[in-house]
């Protein structure tokens, strides 16, 4: 037998006290009575020194010594059986589902603690503990050590996580490390059971190896954000979408909102109503030119559907909308000018003069005149009336249709111009030397094509060429997607990703192990409970003692009372 | 001591003694010697030297004979009372049955004044203690109140016959003598009855004991200790050992009784938890019946 506080052990030293106050208190009560001859003559021999009176008295003070003692052993909390000289790899679960709420609030986590905390507590001297959390990746917390100061402070630090559970690894170190001492060595998994792998982990707990699952929690009702994305729109508007995925794994249907926000502001309440088991996902459409952090948040008001909160929210990121700065020269009639102000991306500005070079950010759009030599820069010339040193362009306008183009055209690549008519065309051809990419052609010339300067290889050029004053109803529909295309190629997305699309990854603390956040895992009908396994076979006595005393007290009174009533 | 309504219920009472007693002075208490009462009772002959203030003179006109008139001489009662001041009558929770001793006596000795008889208390344990020397008439109650107040219990063993003795040797006309007492005195009243009867006193004893005496409920290891003598002993008290006590006290109780009775003399028997007026009204019936008889 071993004693959990043998430091108790000293209040043995207050049996004697004990002892002592028992004759004190044995002091007789003194009463005067007026004929004393009276009593003896009624009680005879029957006084104090009688021998049952002795034995009486002398059991009343064995007992109220066995009392005392039974209370110091309790206090003592006396250990027997277990092995002296174990050895126990405690494989701790601190991933995202242990931070489940439990009945009172308390989550997994802190009860799995608790469990570390009773381990140690009941642990002999000798014996060897090792703690491994599984968060993320398998960490080494506490190598093998006797010391339980430094144990509690080990588990004490150990802090809930966002991460998912590498149990399958954590318990392949412990296995690792279990072996090295030998049969006395055993591991004992601390989780909720929620992890990837739990075939394999069942399988490990049913083979010969010392393998103990304490499991933590019980079935409890969840509603998670599974996937939650963003993008900003292809088409190069201020739109942007939203994929999200929220799963109810509850046992009972359950009807919330899903709200959305961007940085801190809300932006859209989504209800939705899930049976058990049912997923809904969905994309929503917003737009804005602002960029950050877009989060979905569960809002259920049943806290018992959700019992674990760290999955309530995810994050993505929204890039920002960058503005284009366009500088129009020439003859702008109020259609280009409407068209201009109509995109949500670009500043426009207004110019007298065509400047010799541009800014890598800004796009100059020329319509009527061109000059001899386009500038070094972004240039788009709509409805060109005269030549430069690209092209040359016919006199007269005509009525065309267009045939489609190519399908990779950032110009085109969203429209279908096949048999669309254009009204004001002229001819236009390329001079010899100009890499032209016809896009869209008339039967005599394109129409709208892309045009390389030799000088300027990095220079893009695009041409439109049909007036867009005409009133055209096609022209009028079309222009304006078009316009947008060509901000959107001009913002310098290169050719694979010319759509503006870009695909966010998830927010850092999302969870991706399929049964991290899933707290329906049913518990095991083999489980051993904490408190067999935890005590690796040891049994504390210090309830024994306790009611040993209690019942001694008793006694102690009963005798008590047969004396006074 | 007793408020004035109490009073009034106390003059209606009476002390009857079985014996009669010519009295110190004239009272209220006929007797069965002729002389110098008011009521007339027989004429004799006059002799030479007859207060001739009592001579009949219409008798003598009409016959020619003297003739004297005589009448029945009333007296006053001594009642003489022997209160028993021992520690075994202030000890612990019997101080009950002390103060209801003085309660008593002062009662008596209401009664007696009221009823121009003499009243006399003498206090006594192992010997005697204060006197309330004999008075008359109602005037003297408070002085008696006075008395009563200051008596405290005394020391030593209660030695009855002792103190009674003693106490005789003072008194030069017998009377009732109403000794009031627990009884408890390790010779007993015998001998003190004994003595009374021989001067032609009427004894009459009053016993007052506490509940606790005659009932005790307590149990447990105790050390008793007598409240006259100081002596102690150890006991554990039981229910065997109570049922034991209890009928000692009662066979106690009969003993004194017996003896009482075998020599004629009246006994009462109370316990304090016996409302002493009640207590003084059956003792003043029973003696007034006895007397009658």
């Amino acid at each position: 037998m071993t004693f959990t506080h043998p430091l108790a052990l000293w209040l043995a030293l207050l049996i004697p006290v004990v002892v002592f106050a028992f004759f004190i208190r044995r002091k007789l009560r003194r009463r005067r009575v007026p004929a004393l001859f009276l009593w003896e003559e009624a009680l005879g021999k029957t006084f104090a020194k009688a021998r049952s009176f002795k034995l009486r008295n002398l059991l009343a003070l064995i007992v109220a010594a066995l009392i005392t003692s039974a209370l110091v052993g309790s206090v003592a909390e006396p250990v027997v059986g277990g092995s002296d000289a174990d050895a126990t790899v405690v494989v701790f679960d601190n991933s995202a589902s242990m931070n489940a709420l439990e009945k009172g609030d308390v989550s997994r986590l802190e009860l799995a603690r608790t469990e570390l905390e009773r381990l140690i507590y009941h642990k002999s001297e000798e014996s060897e503990i090792l703690v491994i959390t599984t968060a993320g990746a398998p960490t080494v917390l506490a190598g093998y050590t006797r010391d339980a100061a430094a144990l509690r402070k080990t588990a004490a630090e150990i802090r809930p996580t966002e991460q998912p559970s590498a149990m399958l690894e954590s318990l392949e170190l412990a296995r690792t490390f279990a072996q090295t001492r030998g049969k006395g060595a055993r591991v004992l998994v601390l989780s909720d059971g929620c992890f990837d792998g739990a075939d394999r982990f069942l399988a490990a707990l049913q083979s010969s190896e010392p393998i103990q699952f304490c499991q933590i929690g019980g079935a409890l009702d969840n509603v998670a954000v599974e996937t939650f994305q963003a993008r900003r729109s292809p088409i190069g508007d201020a739109a942007y979408e939203a994929t999200l995925e929220v799963v109810n794994y509850g046992d009972a249907p359950v009807s919330f909102d899903v709200e959305i926000g961007l940085n801190d502001t809300l932006v859209d309440l989504v209800p939705m109503t899930l049976e058990p088991n049912a997923r809904d996902k969905r994309t929503l459409k917003y737009e804005s030119t602002e960029g950050g952090t877009l989060s979905a948040r569960v809002l259920i008001e049943d806290a018992a559907a959700n019992r674990q909160t760290q999955d309530d929210v995810k994050l993505a990121d929204l890039p920002d909308f960058p503005r284009m700065r366009v500088l129009l020269y020439g003859t702008v009639d109020r259609f280009l000018q409407a068209v201009f102000a109509a995109q949500p991306n670009v500043e426009t500005e207004r110019v007298s003069e065509i400047p010799d070079a541009l800014e890598p950010d800004a796009l100059l759009v020329i319509s009527g005149d061109v000059p001899e030599t386009l500038p070094k820069g972004k240039v788009a010339l709509i409805n060109p009336t005269s030549g430069a040193n690209l092209f040359d362009v016919g006199g007269e306008e005509y009525e065309t249709a267009v045939e489609p183009g190519s399908v990779d055209s950032p110009l085109t690549c969203f429209l279908n111009f096949d048999g669309a008519a254009f009204r004001g065309v002229r001819d236009i051809v390329p001079l010899e030397g100009v890499a032209v990419d016809a896009y869209a052609r008339a039967p005599e010339a394109p129409v709208i094509f892309a045009a390389r300067d030799p000088d300027w290889p990095d220079s893009p050029r695009w041409v439109y060429n049909f007036s867009c004053a005409s009133d055209s109803i096609v022209l009028r529909t079309l222009f304006p997607i078009i316009f947008a295309n060509l901000v959107g190629a001009a913002r310098g997305i290169d050719d694979s990703n010319y759509a503006s699309s870009q695909v966010l990854p998830d927010a850092e603390f999302n969870l991706r192990a399929p049964l991290d956040g899933k707290t329906t895992v049913a518990r095991r009908k083999n489980d051993t409970t904490v408190a067999l396994g935890a005590s690796g076979g040891r049994v504390t006595l210090w309830r024994l003692f306790a009611v040993a005393a209690f019942l001694l007290a008793g006694l102690e009174y009963y005798w008590y009372c047969r004396r006074r009533v | 001591m007793f408020d004035t309504q109490t009073l009034k219920k106390f003059e209606f009472l009476l002390l009857a003694s079985s014996k009669e007693y010519t009295g110190q002075t004239s009272g209220a208490r006929r007797n069965s010697k002729l002389g110098g009462g008011v009521e007339f009772v027989d004429y004799r002959d006059y002799v030479y030297g007859d207060d001739l203030r009592n001579l009949d003179w219409n008798v003598y006109a009409r016959l020619e004979t003297p003739f004297i008139k005589q009448f029945q001489e009333e007296g006053d009662l001594p009642v003489y009372c022997f209160l028993d001041a021992s520690r075994s009558m202030g000890a612990d929770a019997a101080a009950k049955k002390f103060e209801y001793a003085k309660n008593l006596v002062g009662a008596l000795g209401y009664i007696s004044l009221a009823r121009f008889d003499s009243f006399g208390v003498f206090t006594f344990a192992d010997k005697l203690g204060s006197t309330f020397p004999l008075a008359r008439g109602k005037g003297r109650f408070l002085e008696l109140a006075r008395f009563l107040d200051g008596v405290a219990p005394l020391e030593g063993v209660t030695d009855a016959n002792g103190s009674i003795r003693a106490a005789l040797a003072k008194i030069r006309k017998p009377g009732m003598a109403l000794i009031v007492s627990d009884c408890y005195d390790p010779n007993g009243l015998d001998a003190s009855l004994e003595r009374l009867l021989a001067r032609r006193f009427d004894p009459v004893v009053l016993q007052i004991y506490d509940d606790s005496e005659s009932n005790p409920q307590e149990r447990g290891d105790y050390v008793f200790e007598d409240a006259e003598s100081g002596a102690t002993r150890t006991f554990t008290v039981d229910e065997n050992t109570l049922k034991r006590y209890r009928a000692a006290f009662q066979n106690f109780i009969a003993t004194v009784r017996a003896s009482c009775v075998k020599r004629g003399v009246r006994f009462y028997s109370t316990s304090i938890g016996v409302p002493f007026e009640t207590f003084l009204l059956n003792v003043t019936c029973d003696m007034t019946n006895r007397a009658v008889k």
